[in-house]
């Protein structure tokens, strides 16, 4: 709903809102336990009941017994004023709002899955859980801003901007859970205190009452921005941007920072010598520089907080007493990431714009990258936790280019587009003053704590780190040749002693590749012919490796992929594929499990007849047009596993394959309709 | 609309902008203290000693969760089905564990925790204005912790980095072995000082350090660095202090019945919850099947099922058996698990079995969550006492304390298990250790006992350890990566 009232001639209000309601129900993620099952199982016994899956749990009784909902409403909106004054200035003002509220609840009954003898497995759940819990989030943002707009003696265009913006976002949410619900249908999904409670004892089982804010939604911003735009002739363009951003989320010593911009561009094309040559439709040189923030961290990252849900069991009887102690470490010192972004481009257009390209060179340094990392067992923060640091500089530079070709043949229209982007990344430094960090980052941590990334000067970030294979000791003669770890035997793997001290230990781990790609790119295609239309869009990207996690970590032998039939039996069988074991010697991080993450995407394919306007009335519709549309067609990749994009979790734990979903194809058939 | 209302209305907003920046921008942490603000008062200070307690019950501090001791000694095997965490607990049976074997990390991680959250109450509770006995008390429980963790720490890896305060540097280089025993034993001298004994102990501080448990420990340390003397010193403290005796019936010295009970002087409370006020020590090692109590680790061996006496009733409390009844329940074990494992010739190298020292009446995963694991018990003072006399010389009165332990595990019959009348230092000593073995059996002590008293190469040799090497475990690898050159790793690892 977006409505517009001019109350004066110079004076205007106006209001925008959105409300989407949704509902969602989340399946939990059955890929990796799939993955490890046993292949040869009936997932269900002749009865029709749920049949083990032995160590991994039956996934389809996973996905049954689990009832997860989410559902909620959201609502976008704004109010704003806009006033003009002396002909050239505009005042405006604007206050938006984004609340949304969402509830989230989750039974699983008791159940058990039994082994073929009749016994209980593993795989059980002895007493009905409930969780219920809702909350709430609200963004308020109040922007001000003035603007001059003047033309002076025709050729001097100028646009200036000054604001100064406040927001805050705030959240809060609740949730309770309990075990041992009096019945199972969802009409008893509710925490009746006299309905969740343990017969035997006659107590009542509400575990866990939780209250608190979203760390990633509690937070408040002030902004003041300053931006001037100078047109001269419509040719020279002159841009100069400065920000002043405050955010709550650091200490008042860093919770400043300044962002200047500077861009200018000539758009060549205009010129007056340009004008004879003919073939040449729009030429642009442009070129900027600035830097932006970031500060995407929980708000409580700064603060060492005191960790009040703790337990200690005294007394006799046992009974539960309260205690606190200290949490992890915060990081007061945490202060606003900077991009420094340097761009220089070109812009041309060929024969009436029917050919167009862009080409530019980037770069892009990052500085203080906002990172949490591991930090020493002794200092006590527990097994696993991370604290924030502002750990790196890193660079990010290369090359773009996106070209496009339209023209007709007859009744045939058609447009191709190809465009690409070569990157270059790297560490510049690691650490800096304050920052906490020393002179690696690790990172890219397994299910079972062993970490594969390592980054250092020089490396791309995320890089990925351990030992470099080389064959598969053939004989006994061939194991005392060469320095080996105490648990290697025939039939090992033969890892490099690359730093050549005769010994083969942690020192001799390396790099062994780059989740980055080296270059990205994407080919797309229009072509229409008499109300038919048919497009395409393929992307890729290839110079990146993919690591492959959810194989390096081998809770159970049941499963193995398909690589293994070729595994060493003797001596001469395999050079490449060693002994097969049950994780241990050859399941240690190296380059066995980096695989090419390089592919190529059929992101969309559609498929459109537009009816011809004499076939439909026009007084009732205007235009009608039919169309098929796939997405996620196919791939082409040589990664084994499930979709190479892999995506990351952060900066230091990217392109790690854990058991990612597979992307699914979707095929759509729709009607476009214009009244 | 009149010009006037117009411009005061647009500006409005400029008000604000000069107003109320600085308190805007503050966002303090929500229902939550930061850490200057705690603790300040007495019962904060309660709080936080409570806190160093609940340690105890984390899965990581049993040995990094699963019981790798007992697993690496000659009394038990992996157990579980054969391939069960087989890549990641079996190595351990063999001495093939490497620096980045599971538990390790966590092991070490959970401890330091635990050194922490005493480290806030011993540096942070004595500023705070309160009961001077009371505010002593809080410190001297959390030392005795502290004690705890370190005595753990120093014999699993030697020497490690000592932290004694908050905020400790991030890079801090490994102590000696003698200082880290040396801050163990002046910690625990303090915790004997300012505790109570057990009988003024009204039930709802049962459980909570005392003075018995505090030179318990203490002797236990001594007798670690070779100081018998002292051993013997504190060990006698103890049996003097008549606040402790044996349970009538050897089962109860680890039985829910036995709970808090005469024998138990210091133990890990724990509620039947699969949860947080309960411990998952049980469960790991509970029998697996049917009745499902948990996943069947730590499986007594076929060495230490042979080694008891003829006739030893502890055999029988130490190991449960398929088709045994347990307070009316029968145990009929795991499918998946072979019921005797053969070797290429036939021979029986294991029998499915579990550990009777968790059971715990009940048939599901969820009540083994409430055992109370014992982590220090009478006969372990009796017999340390023993072993210290014997040391000093004087072996008549070791044979009294060796004796009122063989005597209870008797249980009336005078057929079985004599008295030992042997008096020679060095068959004594040996005597000595094979008693520890059938008493305190399957409790973590065996791998340990083997070590100090220098049995390890002789005993474990066959089953894979190397002298020089598996006396210590080693440092986590992450922990050596992250040190990056200020942690040595031990020898030969």
């Amino acid at each position: 709903m977006n409505n517009t009232y001019n109350l004066a001639p110079h004076f205007k209000l106006g209001n925008n809102l959105t409300i989407a309601p949704y509902k969602q129900e989340n399946a939990p993620n059955v890929t990796y336990s799939v993955y490890r099952a046993q292949p040869l199982l009936k997932p269900y016994y002749e009865d029709g009941t749920y049949a083990v899956v032995y160590n991994v749990g039956n996934p389809l009784a996973d996905l049954s017994y689990s009832n997860n909902f989410g559902n909620g409403i959201r609502g976008v909106g704004n109010i704003f004023a806009e006033a003009t004054f002396l002909k050239s200035f505009t005042f405006r003002s604007s206050l938006g709002i984004d609340a949304s509220y969402n509830k989230s609840y989750s039974f699983t009954p008791a159940y058990t899955v039994y082994n073929p003898d009749g016994t209980a497995s593993q795989q059980q759940n002895v007493l009905s859980d409930l969780f219920k819990g809702n909350s709430e989030n609200l963004t308020w943002l109040w922007e001000n801003t003035i603007t001059f707009n003047k033309t002076f003696l025709d050729i001097h265009a100028f646009d200036i901007v000054a604001g100064y913006t406040m927001q805050e976002t705030s959240s809060e949410s609740m949730g309770i859970s309990g075990e041992n619900v009096l019945r199972d249908g969802k009409d008893f999904w509710y925490m009746n205190p006299s309905y969740i409670y343990d017969p035997a004892n006659n107590v009542n089982t509400i575990q866990s009452i939780s209250n608190g804010v979203d760390p990633g939604q509690y937070y408040s911003m002030i902004s003041y921005l300053f931006r001037t735009n100078y047109t001269l002739n419509n040719k020279y363009i002159l841009t100069f941007t400065f920000r002043r951003d405050g955010s709550s989320k650091f200490a008042q010593e860093n919770r400043f920072s300044n962002f200047p911009s500077f861009a200018v561009g000539w758009n060549v094309g205009n010129e007056s010598f340009m004008k004879s040559i003919n073939f040449i439709s729009g030429l642009k040189v442009r070129g900027s520089w600035g830097i932006i923030g970031n500060e995407k961290i929980s708000y409580y990252d700064r603060y060492s907080r005191v960790q009040s849900d703790l337990l200690a069991v005294l007394g006799n009887p046992d009974s539960p007493l309260p205690a606190a102690s200290y949490g992890k470490n915060g990081n007061p010192d945490l202060k606003w990431e900077n991009t420094i972004q340097t761009d220089i481009g070109v812009e041309v257009g060929l024969f009436k714009n029917r050919l167009t390209g862009e080409f530019d060179y980037y770069n892009r340094k990052t500085d203080d990258i906002l990172v949490e990392l591991s930090t020493p067992g002794h200092l006590g923060n527990g097994q696993g936790q991370k604290v924030r640091y502002n750990a790196a500089s890193v660079v990010n530079s290369g090359f773009e280019f996106n070209l496009s070709l339209k023209g007709s043949r007859g009744d045939v229209n058609y447009q191709v587009g190809i465009l690409g982007s070569t990157i270059h990344n790297e560490v510049l430094s690691i650490g800096g003053n304050n920052s906490g960090v020393d002179s690696v980052l690790i990172g890219g941590y397994l299910g079972d704590g062993r970490p594969v990334t390592l980054s250092r000067v020089g490396l791309p970030i995320g890089a990925f780190y351990g030992y470099k294979t080389d064959g598969v000791f053939q004989t006994t003669a061939e194991l005392d040749d060469y320095p080996h770890s105490s648990q290697a035997e025939v039939g090992d793997l033969r890892f490099v002693d690359v730093n050549s001290d005769g010994k083969l230990d942690g020192l001799d781990r390396t790099y062994i590749g780059s989740p980055i790609p080296k270059f990205i790119f994407g080919f797309n295609a229009e072509v229409d012919y008499k109300g038919i239309d048919f497009s395409f869009d393929f992307q890729g990207q290839t110079g990146n490796k993919i690591f492959n996690g959810k194989e390096v970590v081998r809770p159970d032998p049941y499963n193995f992929e398909n690589h293994v039939i070729n595994r060493w039996t003797g001596p001469g069988t395999s050079n490449k594929e060693p002994k097969p074991s049950f994780g241990g010697y050859n399941y240690t991080p190296s380059d066995r499990f980096i695989q090419d993450g390089s592919f190529v995407r059929l992101r969309s394919m559609t498929l459109g007849y537009t009816f011809p306007s004499s076939l439909i009335k026009k007084e009732v519709i205007q235009q009608l047009r039919i169309y098929i549309k796939g997405s996620n067609l196919f791939t082409l990749t040589k990664f084994t596993g499930y979709s190479p994009e892999i995506g990351s979790y952060d900066v230091l734990s990217n392109g790690i394959d854990f058991g990612i979903y597979p992307i699914t194809s979707t095929y759509s058939f729709g009607v476009n309709l214009t009244f | 609309m009149k010009t006037t209302l117009k411009i005061s209305i647009l500006l409005l907003p400029f008000l604000f902008i000069t107003s109320g920046c600085e308190e805007f921008l503050q966002k303090d942490p929500q229902g939550e203290l930061t850490q200057e603000e705690f603790p300040v008062s007495q019962s904060d200070a309660l709080l936080a000693t409570n806190a160093v307690y609940s340690t105890i019950r984390e899965w990581g501090y049993h040995s990094g969760g699963y019981p790798i001791l007992d697993i690496m000694s000659d009394d038990a095997n992996k157990g579980s089905n054969p391939n069960d965490q087989l890549p990641t607990v079996g190595p351990y049976d063999k001495f093939s564990h490497t620096t980045t074997q599971d538990g390790l990390d966590r092991w070490w991680s959970t401890l330091y925790e635990g050194i922490k959250r005493a480290n806030v109450v011993i540096t942070k509770v004595p500023p705070i204005q309160m009961d001077t006995v009371l505010r002593n008390r809080y410190v001297a429980e959390a030392k005795f912790l502290r004690g705890l963790y370190y005595f753990d720490l120093v014999r699993a890896w030697g020497g490690v980095p000592m932290i004694t305060s908050l905020n400790p540097p991030l890079k801090v280089e490994r102590s000696t072995k003698e200082e880290i025993y040396d801050l163990i034993v002046s910690d625990l001298l303090y915790a004997a000082k300012n505790l109570v004994e057990r009988s003024a102990q009204g039930n709802e501080e049962t459980g909570r350090v005392t003075r018995g448990a505090a030179k318990s420990l203490l002797a236990k340390v001594y007798l670690f660095q070779g100081d018998f003397v002292n051993a013997e010193k504190y060990a006698l403290e103890v049996i003097n202090s008549d606040e402790y005796e044996l349970e009538a019936f050897f089962a109860d010295a680890n039985s829910k019945l036995g709970e808090h009970g005469v024998e138990s002087i210091f133990e890990v409370g724990a509620m039947e919850v699969e949860g947080s006020s309960g411990d998952q020590y049980a469960n790991t090692q509970g029998v697996r099947g049917s009745p499902n109590r948990g996943w069947g680790f730590n499986r007594p061996s076929l060495d230490l099922r042979n080694s008891f006496e003829p006739g030893d009733p502890r055999l029988d409390a130490t190991i449960i058996d398929l088709g045994e009844t347990l307070d009316g329940v029968l145990i009929l074990g795991d499918g998946t698990t072979p019921d005797e494992t053969l070797d290429a010739l036939n021979n029986v190298i294991e029998v499915e079995c579990y550990n009777q020292k968790v059971w715990y009446p009940g048939t599901n995963t969820i009540t083994q969550w409430g055992h109370n694991r014992r982590l220090i018990r009478y006969a372990d003072v009796l017999l340390i006492a023993a072993e210290a006399l014997n040391e000093n010389n004087k072996p008549a009165e070791a044979l009294l304390y060796l004796n009122q332990v063989r005597e209870r595990a008797r249980g009336g019959n005078i057929s079985i298990l004599p008295d030992i009348t042997e008096t020679n230092k060095n068959a004594l000593r040996d005597i000595i250790l094979n008693e520890r073995r059938h008493e305190l059996a399957m409790e973590g002590h065996r791998f340990w006992d083997l070590i100090r008293t220098g049995k390890a190469s002789s005993v474990l040799g066959p089953l894979g350890f190397v002298t020089g090497k598996h006396e210590l475990l080693p440092i986590p690898q992450n922990e050596i990566d992250i040190a990056q050159g200020t942690l040595t790793q031990n020898p030969n690892w």
